[in-house]
C-alpha cells in the first residue's frame, strides 16, 4: 500500500526538510471502540407536523446524563516518512450501550420524553497531524484530529393524551488527542489499543474513547 | 444479581436499556422555578376554615399574590347578587381578612344564569343587547366590586355575534373600577387568530386590551374525552397569542387544582383528595399519563367504569418547569383554577423551588 503525494508544501510548513524529501505511505486500520460521553448535550428536536400536534421543531432539551456507546469505525492515515503522519479520514458508528434514564424534558412548553439506550453516535474525523516511533515489535503513535460528530436519540412529545415520536439530533465539531500502541505481528499488520480522549466534543473534555484496532501498513 | 447480569449481557451484546426515569425538565439549570405573578380563583362568595388556613400558610403567601372569588352572578334585572346586606357584609369581611393576610382580593362576576352554574350564552347575549340591562349592570357590578380590590368577569359561551356588544360593555364598566380598581377578563384559550374556538371571536382582545388591567386565558377543560385537564404546550399557545395581542396589559395563563372524572354518567369536576379516595376504595393504581397528570380507571358500584383524571404537586410542579423564562415571558403570570380541590402538598411543593 503506497501512495505517493505533492505534500512538500505541509513539510516545508513543518519545517521538516527530511519529512519532505520522505515517501508518503499510508494505513489502513479497522476495530471496535467505547465511547463515554459523561455530559450529553443539548439535543435539538425535529417533529413532523400535522393531526393535533404541536410542532416545536428546532426546540431543545438537555438531558444532561453520561451516555456509554459501543461501535465500529475505521481510519485512514497517512504516513510523511518514518516519523510524521496524517490521519486523513475517520468514521466510527457507534449505539448507546447500558443502562440510561427515560429522560421527561419539555421541548417548548411541552413534556417530552428521551430515550438515551436506543441513541446513535456517528463520528467523522477530517484531518490532523501524528507523531510515530517504533521500538522493536512495539509501535507508539500520537495525533491529534479534527472532525465532526451527530448523536440521535429518539423520544416523543405529549399533546394531552396523545403521544408522537419525534427524533433528537446534536452535532458538534471535535477535537481529540489519539495515543496508541501497537504490537506489531510482521512489517505490515498490527493490533493496536488506542485511547482518543475527546479534547473537545459538546464541550471541552467531555469523555473520550478506547478502541482495539487492527492496522495494516508500512 | 439477576439486573447486574442481565446489564452485564446487554452490554456485551451492544444494546442499551432502560433504567429508571429522570427529570430534566426546563432550559438551564437552575432548580428555581420562575417566579411568575400567582393567583387563585375559589368558587363562591366563602372560604371554609381550611381554605382560609391554606391562604395563611407561609407556602401559599409565597406563590399567590391574588385571590379572587367566583362570587357575583347578574341576575335578570341587571343587579348583581349576592345582594342582601348580611351576605355582603360576610363578603367584606373574608375580603379585609385576606388583605389582612397581603393578598389583593378581585371580586369574580360570572355571567351564569339564576343557578348560578350553568353559562346560558344566548341569555347573555340578550342581555348585553339591552341598554338598559347594561346600564344597570354596570353600575351593580361597580357597587359590588368596590367591596375589594378589582373585579373579574368571567363571560362563558357567549356568541361571536356579541363581539361588539361584550367590548362595549366592559368599555362602560372600566371608568366606573379603573384606576382606582383594576378590571380582569377571563379569555377563552384560543391559540389561532382567528380562534379555533366555537365562541373565541366573542372576545376582541386588542380592544379589551385598552380597558382592562389584567386578561386571564382560562386554559383549562383540555380533554372532551378521557385525558389530562389541561395541556403546556396547549396553554403555552394560548398565552403566547393573548399576550400578543394584548400588547402591554398584563396576562396570565390558568393551572387547574380540580381534575374531571370521565364515565357513562358524564363529566364532574372532583378534587384530589376525592381522586385519591376513589383509588382506595375502588382499588386502582394510579398512573401517569404523557404529560405526567396522574390518571386512574376504576368502574363504581352500579358497574359504571370511570376515568379520572387529576393533577398533584409533580405534574403541576412539571408544567411550571416547562414554562421557563426563555419559553414563556415571565411577565405572564399565572392563575390556579379551582382553589379547595388541589393536591395539599401543593403550595409547599411550589414555593419550595421558587426563589
Amino acid at each position: 500500500m503506497r501512495w505517493t503525494l505533492g505534500l512538500f508544501a505541509f513539510a516545508a510548513v513543518l519545517g521538516t526538510e527530511p519529512l519532505a524529501r520522505a515517501q508518503v505511505q499510508g494505513t489502513l486500520s479497522g476495530g471496535v471502540s467505547g465511547t463515554w460521553l459523561p455530559s450529553t448535550p443539548s439535543m435539538t428536536f425535529d417533529q413532523g407536523t400535522g393531526g393535533p400536534y404541536r410542532s416545536p421543531s428546532g426546540s431543545t432539551a438537555r438531558p444532561g446524563f453520561p451516555l456509554g456507546f459501543l461501535g465500529v469505525g475505521g481510519q485512514f492515515n497517512l504516513l510523511l516518512g518514518q516519523r510524521w503522519f496524517l490521519p486523513l479520514l475517520g468514521a466510527s458508528y457507534s449505539t448507546a450501550v447500558g443502562p440510561s434514564p427515560r429522560t421527561i424534558v419539555s421541548v417548548d412548553g411541552s413534556i417530552a420524553e428521551l430515550r438515551p439506550w436506543a441513541s446513535k453516535l456517528f463520528d467523522i474525523s477530517a484531518i490532523g497531524l501524528g507523531y510515530r516511533a517504533k521500538v522493536r515489535r512495539w509501535l507508539f503513535a500520537a495525533d491529534v484530529s479534527v472532525g465532526l460528530a451527530f448523536l440521535y436519540m429518539p423520544g416523543t412529545i405529549a399533546t394531552g393524551l396523545e403521544v408522537q415520536d419525534a427524533s433528537t439530533m446534536a452535532v458538534t465539531p471535535t477535537l481529540r488527542l489519539n495515543v496508541q500502541g501497537c504490537r506489531r505481528f510482521d512489517p505490515e499488520n498490527r493490533l493496536c489499543l488506542v485511547l482518543q480522549p475527546s479534547v473537545y466534543e459538546w464541550g471541552w473534555l467531555n469523555g473520550g474513547s478506547v478502541s482495539l484496532r487492527w492496522e495494516y501498513g508500512q | 444479581m439477576k439486573h447486574a447480569l442481565l446489564g452485564i449481557t446487554l452490554l456485551v451484546a451492544g444494546c442499551g436499556f432502560e433504567n429508571g426515569t429522570v427529570q430534566s425538565i426546563g432550559q438551564g439549570d437552575s432548580p428555581t422555578l420562575v417566579a411568575r405573578h400567582g393567583a387563585v380563583v375559589a368558587d363562591g362568595c366563602t372560604l371554609d376554615g381550611w381554605q382560609r388556613d391554606v391562604l395563611s400558610s407561609p407556602g401559599a403567601k409565597k406563590v399567590l399574590r391574588e385571590v379572587i372569588l367566583l362570587c357575583g352572578t347578574p341576575r335578570e334585572d341587571g343587579h348583581v347578587g349576592p345582594e342582601d346586606a348580611g351576605a355582603r357584609d360576610r363578603l367584606a369581611a373574608i375580603v379585609k381578612g385576606l388583605q389582612t393576610d397581603g393578598y389583593q382580593v378581585r371580586l369574580g362576576v360570572s355571567f351564569t344564569d339564576e343557578t348560578g352554574v350553568t353559562y346560558d350564552g344566548a341569555l347573555t347575549a340578550k342581555r348585553l343587547a339591552d341598554p338598559q340591562w347594561v346600564a344597570t349592570a354596570v353600575d351593580a357590578i361597580a357597587a359590588f366590586g368596590a367591596l375589594a380590590d378589582g373585579v373579574e368577569l368571567d363571560l362563558q359561551q357567549v356568541p361571536a355575534s356579541s363581539r361588539t356588544a361584550i367590548t362595549g360593555f366592559v368599555s362602560l364598566l372600566a371608568p366606573k373600577i379603573r384606576p382606582v380598581r383594576t378590571l380582569g377578563v377571563f379569555l377563552p384559550p384560543s391559540v389561532s387568530d382567528p380562534s379555533d374556538l366555537p365562541n373565541g371571536e366573542a372576545f376582541d382582545v386588542p380592544a379589551l386590551s385598552a380597558v382592562t388591567d389584567r386578561l386571564r386565558v382560562m386554559t383549562l377543560d383540555y380533554s372532551d374525552q378521557a385525558g389530562p385537564t389541561m395541556d403546556p404546550g396547549w396553554a403555552i399557545d394560548a398565552a403566547r397569542l393573548a399576550a400578543k395581542r394584548a400588547g402591554a396589559v398584563s396576562v396570565d395563563v390558568a393551572y387547574p387544582l380540580y381534575g374531571t372524572d370521565f364515565s357513562a354518567h358524564g363529566k364532574r369536576s372532583i378534587s384530589f383528595t376525592e381522586a385519591m379516595g376513589f383509588a382506595y376504595v375502588y382499588h386502582a393504581t394510579i398512573q401517569r399519563g404523557p404529560t405526567l397528570a396522574p390518571h386512574l380507571d376504576w368502574t363504581d358500584t352500579l358497574g359504571v367504569q370511570h376515568a379520572t383524571w387529576f393533577d398533584d404537586g409533580t405534574s403541576t410542579l412539571a408544567a411550571l418547569r416547562a414554562w421557563d423564562a426563555a419559553t414563556l415571558d415571565p411577565k405572564i403570570g399565572v392563575v390556579f383554577y379551582g382553589f379547595g380541590a388541589e393536591d395539599p402538598a401543593l403550595w409547599n411543593t411550589l414555593a419550595g423551588v421558587l426563589p
